[in-house]
């Protein structure tokens, strides 16, 4: 064996990690070789002066310092799981809970704007656009606008831009928006006239609501002069009338005795429509849409088509989708006031279930108050779950709504066997000029005209 | 090197399971070890003590993932010595001075280092403690490959197997590691007679 192989195993040899063959090899080299023996015991030595450090003795301290510190790991790695778990479990719990606020609530998905009469506005002619009589939640705006833009186009220019104000000012919150809206109505003196949009949204005390009853039912019964004075009465603060105006038509006098300017009802603007003979009689003037729940969409829209029917009404668009293209079932018609009633209570017996519909903010109102005529009970109910003014104002019913409710809880009794009464309230209430009024006007019986409504069916798997 | 626990496998799991208590009697078993180690790699107590409450919180935190494949003792010296070298790392890093900040060989911290009572006397602890310092720059110097071999086999006493284990290098490479960090050492410690 050579020194350098030697040298290079004396680490080993030193430490013992060398076997019996090669210790021996070692030994017998060390032995006879003077410099491999002085390497080995420098090495040895080197080692044994390493060897010979005391150990270090740990402090005290330290184990304190690492059991405080494991301590709150562990603590914090069991809020952790904790937190995780909890984290999960409140997922899991909003999870039902959203399942069951799904399968309770009878959400139809039109969050604005009551479901029974989602939108009152007069279409121009017969081929005005379907749209302008849809009103779908937070679109409806949009497709409002659209609407303005298409009567612009048609040479009514500053209706557009005042109706498009109104609207966004009816979006504003609290008291501001709701004084502007009037405001602006009021303001445009010059503005163009008669109303080809009216959009209509009211609010009102008890008393003035059961005022205003009386005054619609001494309206049916022909005396007018009370519906003007009680309608004075009402109107401060309590409509925000926006108006759209009619191609040629004469400029409003926005200044009419009994009311504050611009502060009108719809059926006010129509009646002096008619008396100034801007307004054709006759005609459907709107579209009032109806919107119920069915379980299948074709013994749905069989039932609809089987009421219309009986009702004698004169189906004018049966749709399956409406212009955004989502699946709908919609049948537009024209019917008969008289037969109106008679017309929900054969869809209520055809299993069609009026939408109970959330309106902004989700102020429920109450769809079956509507169907148990109790209409201003809704409102008021639908009033004081709103929050706020604004929401108040926007989920209570229009004026003319609840009218056209109460006409239908006289239908409900109607149909029991006392045909007929409420049309004249009907009447008013959908802007087409009552019997009365036109017996007063010219003195002459009229049939009760037509009006064109929307019944709209959304499908609800049955549970 | 030092022993396992005599109920080490029942502490592992009951560590495994978040058991603090469990594991601080491990720590008081290999605590003296560790900081041992850490004392001569990073070459003063102060520095040690981090390292050390390092070395063991880091081993709670991962010791779900010791896979028993080596001696519990053997993942904890591959820790320290892995701490030991980025404190000195991190250390050098701030200092940038190169000098080692040896406090025990100052003498400012050397309580671990004085002989036991019934040793040498004065005189000669005088001696020991100028060897032991001597010894202990002489490996604070050396370079981190060398110092780590040095200290696990003649300090801590591993068997080159041991030693492979813990720096993950082959058995041959510790063994010329060793003799290298020896040879070096010679140099260093030339004219010290054996303490």
């Amino acid at each position: 064996m050579k020194c350098d192989d030697l040298k290079e195993m004396l680490s080993e040899y030193i430490d013992g990690e060398l076997a019996g063959v090669e210790v021996a090899a070692v030994e017998a080299h060390v032995a006879k070789c003077d410099g491999c023996r002085a390497e080995l015991a420098e090495l040895r030595r080197t080692a044994e002066l390493v060897r010979s450090l005391p150990r270090a003795e740990a402090p005290a301290r330290l184990g304190r310092h690492v059991a405080a510190t494991v301590e709150r790991q562990v603590m914090a790695r069991r809020r952790s799981m904790f937190l995780r778990w909890s984290h999960v479990g409140g997922l899991v719990a909003a999870a039902a809970a959203l399942v069951i606020v799904i399968q309770l609530a009878p959400w139809d998905g039109i969050p604005e704007r009551p479901a029974a009469v989602d939108s009152v506005e007069r279409l121009k002619d017969a081929e005005a656009p379907e749209h302008l009589a849809e009103a779908e939640g937070p679109e409806h705006v949009a497709k409002d606008d659209v609407a303005a833009h298409d009567l612009a186009k048609r040479g009514m220019g500053g209706a557009k831009e005042s109706y498009a104000k109104a609207e966004a000012e009816e979006a504003l919150p609290g008291k501001a928006g709701r004084e502007s809206l009037t405001e602006k109505a009021a303001a445009k003196p010059g503005a163009p006239a008669p109303a080809d949009i009216v959009a209509a949204r009211s609010r009102d005390t008890g008393d003035e609501d059961a005022a205003r009853r009386d005054a619609l039912a001494r309206k049916a019964a022909g005396d007018k002069a009370a519906e003007r004075r009680v309608r004075g009465k009402v109107a401060p603060g309590a409509f925000a009338v926006t108006t759209q105006t009619k191609e040629g038509g004469a400029p409003r006098a926005e200044s009419k005795k009994g009311g504050p300017p611009g502060v009108e009802t719809a059926a006010q603007h129509l009646a002096e429509d008619r008396a100034e003979g801007t307004a054709p009689a006759g005609r459907p003037p709107r579209v009032v849409s109806f919107a119920y729940e069915c379980t299948d969409a074709e013994k749905g829209r069989a039932s609809v088509l089987a009421a219309l029917k009986s009702a004698e009404a004169d189906v004018v668009a049966p749709e399956k989708e409406d212009a955004e293209g989502d699946a709908k079932d919609a049948v537009t018609a024209d019917v008969r006031l008289d037969k109106l009633p008679a017309l929900i209570v054969k869809l209520k017996l055809a299993g069609l279930k009026p939408r109970t519909h959330a309106a902004k903010n989700g102020a429920p109102v109450a769809a079956d108050a509507v169907d148990a005529g109790d209409a201003a009970h809704a409102a008021r109910a639908a009033a004081k779950a709103a929050p706020n003014e604004l929401e108040r104002k926007q989920v209570e019913q229009p004026r003319e709504l609840e009218a056209a409710m109460d006409h239908q809880a006289e239908g409900f009794r109607a149909a029991r066997g006392a045909p007929r009464a409420g049309v004249g309230a009907t009447q008013q209430t959908l802007g087409v000029q009552a019997p009365a009024d036109e017996a007063d006007a010219g003195g002459q019986e009229a049939e009760p005209p037509p009006i064109r409504i929307r019944i709209i069916l959304r499908v609800k798997p049955a549970e | 090197m030092i022993g396992p626990h005599p109920n080490e496998p029942d502490l592992l799991k009951q560590c495994a399971r978040g058991d603090a208590d469990a594991f601080g009697r491990l720590v008081s078993h290999y605590e003296n070890t560790v900081f041992n180690v850490a004392v001569r790699m990073v070459g003063n107590r102060h520095d040690a003590e981090d390292v050390a409450q390092n070395v063991f919180i880091k081993a709670f935190r991962k010791i779900r993932s010791f896979g028993g494949r080596s001696s519990f003792a053997t993942w904890l010296y591959s820790i320290a010595v892995n701490e030991s070298i980025s404190e000195r790392r991190r250390r050098s890093a701030k200092s940038r001075k190169g000098a080692i900040q040896m406090s025990v060989l100052d003498g400012n911290d050397g309580d671990a280092y004085d002989p036991p009572g019934d040793g040498p006397a004065p005189d000669g602890r005088m001696q020991a403690g100028e060897t032991h310092r001597r010894i202990e720059q002489a490996i604070a110097e050396l370079d981190e490959e060398y110092r780590g071999v040095v200290v696990l086999r003649d300090i801590e006493g591993l068997d080159y197997r041991a030693i492979s284990e813990v720096l993950g290098c082959s058995r041959g490479t510790v063994k010329s590691r060793l003799h290298r960090a020896r040879l070096e050492l010679r140099q260093k410690l030339r004219g010290l007679a054996t303490v």
